[in-house]
């Protein structure tokens, strides 16, 4: 068995008509490209949930209000009408309930701001403490958001919400200008992204954000309406949360406390990379079966296009097997090329849809490998039916070069 | 040694099966050189593919060197077709994407065990043939001569025994169609055996011995098989 004889029968029959070998390849390597593309995408939603879990133990966290969510930011004095807790009290939780192991205070109030002498009044403040990202994703559209060291430091820095951006500075840069909240100046470092109107009818866009201390010196907050706790094993954390709640309650008789999960939040958000990936896999799947039994036919096809070659194989000494052999190494063969090519195209196709969609995607080699795998496994099932139906010529029939059904 | 006995070859067809072959007995020893003759449908290609082991027969005995074919596995038919017999077809059936000798190393592909100089072999063949100076052209390249020329160094790379030609001429011009049969008949006369299928009078009388088939049946047997052995021929009229 002369085996680079054979191989160069399979690549002349492959070469011999290019488009049919195309045709027998696209489905194939359109599957296995959005496989690819699954898998990175998957992995990349995955990783981006066990960062942010890893940064900021987000997993072990929730967050307490005085006001349910999507009814107005929730200040610091009691303009917003719910109740505030006393600083004191939040930040004995951790000595009052064992398994607390850090506790946040959000900061948010409305002030006047100013800059290039003019003035806007009642303008939503946040002050960012470490993690603040991770409650709700802040995007900047220039400049940068506030580091950890900005927030660590007491910087002199803000970030302006774009409504703001572009009535202070009208067109201008606002990057490195300075703002004014009560007298103090601040350096704008960055322009956050248009939200539109909340559903409160406030813009969300008419926003200031600054460091948690910088916050603090300005406003000397009366109380908090939003807390972070972090709790020590998050397995506990319904338990804990509760309790909390529970003891606070206590402490405010008559008043009432919303409790919100923010992984869950994050979780939430990613349901629609979980989306995407299962209609994603779902037309793969298509793709690979539509792609694998086209393969197949056309391979049939060209099988019976061929009968008189494999009777002549066959006289020249080829047995069931070698004819068998030879069509399964061509459909793996196509499968193989599709198999490449298909990485190549999903190795795009990640990254297109991760730009597209704002996904984060994570390439690492079980993906190349899985989908290679995969695309020889369909050149060898849907390669069995043709190869069978070749072997299975009757020579004497064969070489008359009369096909056979 | 090549040996039937009584083979029938039956084909159904509907209520009516077709007795393509219909006792034939015959012997032909190594160094046979026969024609094989009879109106189309007579059953002379039904007897060369029994003869090849392209067929078997549907009752009968058919031996090789005198083993029963019976007795041999598909595979072990396909051994034998690989290194026993050398095919020659009527229309070449070269491959027309492989050039000429690549086509004439197509059956080493099927070899148990092809030598290690089988490309000089192959080239070999060819110049045997007067195609040594044709070797990188495609059968598209080559006049209907030549590519038989091509198709029976294929036959000959293995160095079977047997060839077996099957209207080896029915496409070629007279000239062609001489040159041809001059081959076959040196390859016979170099030892081997060569069997071909003819409706062409003249070729068959080149051959020392002539089977005529009519209806499936032996009908005339002439001439000598070995040139300088008595005839062994057993044919059942």
């Amino acid at each position: 068995m002369k085996k680079t004889l054979l191989l160069r029968s399979v690549f002349r029959q492959l070469g011999a008509n290019l488009l049919t070998t195309f045709f027998m390849c696209a489905g194939i390597m359109i599957g296995i490209a959005v496989l690819i593309a699954v898998i990175a995408l998957g992995q990349g939603t995955e990783a981006r949930i066990l960062e942010r879990v890893d940064r900021v133990g987000i997993a072990d966290t929730f967050t307490l209000r005085t006001v349910p969510w999507g009814q107005g930011g929730g200040g610091l004095r009691d303009e917003h009408g719910g109740f505030l807790l006393k600083f004191d009290d939040v930040l004995d939780l951790q000595n009052q309930l064992p398994g607390i192991a850090a506790v946040t205070p959000t900061l948010n109030t409305r002030s006047s701001v100013g800059a290039n002498s003019e003035a806007l009044d009642n303008i939503s403040i946040q002050g960012a403490a470490l993690g603040f990202q991770d409650v709700r994703d802040w995007n900047v559209q220039a400049g940068s958001l506030l580091s950890d060291e900005d927030i660590e430091l007491n910087s002199p820095v803000a970030v302006l919400g774009p409504a703001l951006a572009a009535w202070f500075f009208r067109g201008d840069n606002p990057i490195g200008n300075a703002i004014y909240i009560e007298d103090t100046q601040l350096e704008v470092i960055g322009v956050l992204e248009s939200r539109g109107a909340s559903g409160s009818g406030r813009n969300a866009d008419e926003i200031v954000l600054v460091p948690e201390k910088v916050f603090a010196e300005l406003f000397q907050p009366l109380g908090l309406s939003t807390v972070t706790v972090r709790v020590e094993d998050a397995s506990r954390i319904e338990t804990l949360a509760r309790d909390t709640r529970e003891y606070l309650e206590g402490l405010y008789p008559g008043e009432e406390l919303f409790v919100r999960f923010p992984m869950a939040t994050a979780r939430a958000r990613d349901e629609m990379a979980n989306a995407l990936s299962f209609y994603l896999t779902g037309v793969a799947i298509l793709a690979l079966l539509i792609g694998g039994t086209v393969m197949m036919n056309l391979t049939s096809l060209s099988v019976s296009a061929r009968t008189r070659e494999i009777g002549l194989r066959k006289a020249l000494g080829a047995r069931k097997r070698d004819i068998s052999r030879q069509v399964l190494l061509e459909t793996v063969m196509i499968s193989l090329i599709a198999g490449i090519a298909g990485m190549v195209l999903g190795y795009v196709l990640t990254n297109v849809l991760a730009a597209r969609l704002e996904l984060r995607s994570l390439m690492t080699w079980h993906a190349p490998v899985a989908g290679l795998a995969l695309s020889m496994v369909a050149g060898c099932v849907f390669g069995v039916r043709p190869a069978k139906r070749a072997a299975s010529l009757d020579p004497v029939v064969a070489l008359r070069g009369i096909s056979q059904r | 040694m090549l040996r039937l006995e009584k083979v029938f070859r039956v084909y159904a067809s509907g209520d009516h099966p077709i007795e393509a072959l219909r006792q034939i007995s015959l012997e032909l020893p190594p160094r046979s050189f026969l024609a094989v003759q009879g109106k189309s449908g007579s059953g002379k290609s039904t007897l060369l593919n029994i003869l090849g082991c392209l067929d078997r027969p549907t009752s009968g005995t058919y031996c090789v060197d005198g083993q029963n074919t019976e007795d041999i596995s598909d595979d072990g038919l396909a051994a034998l077709r690989s290194q026993k017999f050398g095919f020659i077809f009527q229309s070449f059936n070269l491959l027309n994407r492989f050039n000429a000798l690549e086509n004439v190393m197509l059956p080493y592909i099927y070899s148990p065990d092809p030598p290690a100089d089988y490309k000089a072999i192959a080239h070999q063949m060819l110049e045997r043939v007067g195609l040594g100076s044709r070797s990188q052209h495609l059968p598209g390249e080559l006049s209907g001569g030549q590519q038989q020329r091509v198709a029976i160094a294929r036959a000959l790379v293995n160095s079977p025994d047997v060839i077996l030609a099957d209207e080896p001429t029915g496409a070629l011009d007279s000239q062609s169609s001489r040159e041809i049969v001059d081959l076959l008949a040196q390859l016979n006369i170099e030892g081997k055996t060569v069997i071909i299928v003819t409706h062409d009078g003249e070729i068959a009388a080149q051959c020392s011995s002539v089977v005529t088939l009519a209806d499936g049946q032996v009908v005339d047997l002439r001439g000598t098989l070995v040139p300088d052995q008595d005839p062994k021929v057993v044919a059942t009229l």
